[in-house]
């Protein structure tokens, strides 16, 4: 197979479509604010089209940086455009339907041990070789992006627990980025054995997936990380605490 | 006489040894620490022993210690010789922990009573070192002071130029003991000056974070060792070597930045939990 071909995993090309389908449904009794609509459907083709574009085939095939890239993809990025994506109003409807018992000292370590368990040499090495693995894993992974960002934009969490939560998250989620990259040896045995591109030595390409990886959370979390300063200094100039008369 | 014969020591003394490495850090370290020691008995004297105790004592006693230990110490030789990352570890024990810890010992009255009356009064009263005072401690200007000394100290040439020049490298050292001091006197707020709010601070270590993360990640990510003076030792590469500093300066600014912030919302968080659990 040519690296640069296409490789597809359908079932999400079919649940996106799934997803766009409701929130359309939802979106003709609460219609959304266009950037809302935008960012819903950015972290719906940032899904589709990681999984079903010349990036598959990479990371299936070829590069463990491919593979990471994506993985930071579904899992970090897309999760938070789809949550953003939601109104008020759709939110309001996901806690009368259960969201409302999820709590965020619960969904750190569910997140974090998806995080880490999705990319342990066994899981990985077999979602790989079985290729159907590899479904259950990026499902794994869009499932825990997305109860991972739920307390953060739903609002439920107050400027200093926020900025908690997010740096506990940065902290925790750091160790696999930094042991990719100052491992001197391959974790993943199937990536010794694949055709090799771009002159990238097996390790290489893992330091070089770490350092994608790490540089992406960096960004990511210390985005989220300023808003919630943002809204402490928005909170202290409301209630008069930074020295400026309280608003009313 | 012996007042002559004490000065003709003291200047043969600075003559022979001012060339050494290790004197100024440890006048200084002298002098701070009797500083100190002074502050703690006046107020001990006045009856507040209470806000000089053994904690302050502790605290400043480690910050100085961390301080020596990076300048005078083994670590010193193996920064200057050996590895970029132990260069890297004593910049942040010089500029970062040593303030740090040395400007929460000083909080509250203490730091009135570091400078004895009769040296404190006339600074006190001379406004033109209240106003240059001022000017450094105003948040943006201590903030970029301590970014752009951090970016500026990293630049290859000139992080190569002050190791091989002895005078050019305790200037360095000087800058950042005293960019240290700037920021951390506006996250510790040891006199209660109240510059900044609690989210103010808060900000202001997410930007020292950010501002951090930029050089780690610099050092981390690149492909090539950016600084010729260090060939790596020990069995590390000086890439590696180059990689473990960004490792470094991240740890360290996690633990004393997140530290910080932590103690700083720990108020609120408290009466959250309260709430919820009643």
């Amino acid at each position: 197979m040519r690296p640069y071909a296409f490789g597809f995993e359908p079932l999400f090309l079919a649940l996106a479509l799934a997803a766009a389908a409701l929130y359309w449904r939802a979106a003709r009794r609460d219609p959304p604010p266009r950037w809302r609509a935008a960012s819903f459907a950015a972290g719906l083709f940032l899904i589709a089209a990681s999984l079903n574009s010349p990036l598959e085939n990479l990371a299936a095939h070829y590069l463990l940086l491919m593979h990471l890239l994506q993985n930071a993809l579904i899992a970090d990025v897309a999760p938070l455009l789809v949550m953003l994506g939601l109104t008020p109003r759709m939110r309001e409807a996901l806690i009368r339907h259960g969201a409302g018992r999820l709590r965020s000292r619960w969904i750190l370590p569910v997140w974090l041990l998806g995080w880490y368990l999705t990319h342990i040499a066994p899981f990985y090495n077999w979602a790989l070789r079985t290729g159907w693995g590899l479904n259950i894993e990026h499902a794994i992974l869009i499932a825990v992006g997305l109860l991972f960002w739920w307390p953060i934009v739903t609002g439920r969490l107050t400027p200093a627990t926020g900025l908690a939560y997010l740096a506990a998250a940065f902290v925790g989620s750091a160790f696999l980025g930094l042991a990719y990259i100052f491992s001197s040896h391959p974790y993943y045995s199937y990536y010794e054995h694949v055709p090799r591109l771009w002159g990238l030595s097996a390790t290489r390409d893992q330091s070089l997936g770490g350092i994608l990886m790490n540089g992406e959370q960096t960004l990511v979390f210390l985005l989220a990380i300023g808003y919630f300063v943002m809204r402490l200094l928005d909170e202290e100039q409301v209630s008069g605490a930074d020295g400026s008369s309280a608003q009313s | 006489m012996s007042g002559t014969w004490f000065r003709t020591r003291l200047e043969q003394t600075w003559r022979t040894e001012r060339h050494n490495p290790r004197v100024l850090p440890i006048v200084f370290a002298a002098v701070a620490a009797l500083l100190f020691l002074q502050a703690v008995v006046r107020l001990r004297r006045r009856g507040r022993a209470d806000l000089a105790g053994w904690d302050r004592i502790a605290l400043f006693a480690l910050g100085l210690g961390v301080t020596l230990f990076a300048l005078v110490g083994p670590l010193d030789r193996l920064a200057d010789t050996k590895l970029l990352s132990a260069h890297m570890g004593q910049h942040l024990l010089i500029g970062d922990l040593g303030p740090a810890l040395m400007i929460v010992a000083l909080r509250g009255p203490l730091l009135v009573f570091l400078l004895p009356a009769p040296v404190l009064a006339p600074i006190a009263r001379n406004a033109r070192v209240r106003a240059v005072l001022g000017a450094l401690l105003r948040p943006r200007v201590a903030f970029g002071l301590w970014a752009a000394n951090l970016a500026v100290w990293h630049v290859p040439y000139l992080y190569d130029a002050a190791l091989e020049h002895q005078d050019l490298h305790d200037f360095e050292h000087l800058c950042w003991t005293v960019c240290g001091v700037l920021v951390w006197t506006l996250l510790v707020d040891p006199g209660s000056h109240k510059r900044l709010t609690v989210g103010g601070r808060v900000a202001l270590a997410a930007a020292m974070f950010a501002a951090g993360q930029i050089l780690t990640d610099v050092l981390v990510f690149s492909f090539t060792p950016l600084y010729p003076w260090y060939h790596g030792a020990y069995g590390i590469s000086a890439l590696a070597d180059q990689q473990v500093s960004g490792l470094v300066m991240m740890v360290e600014q996690l633990l004393t930045l997140g530290t910080c912030v932590a103690l700083l919302l720990r108020p609120r968080w408290l009466p959250r939990s309260r709430v919820a659990t009643a």
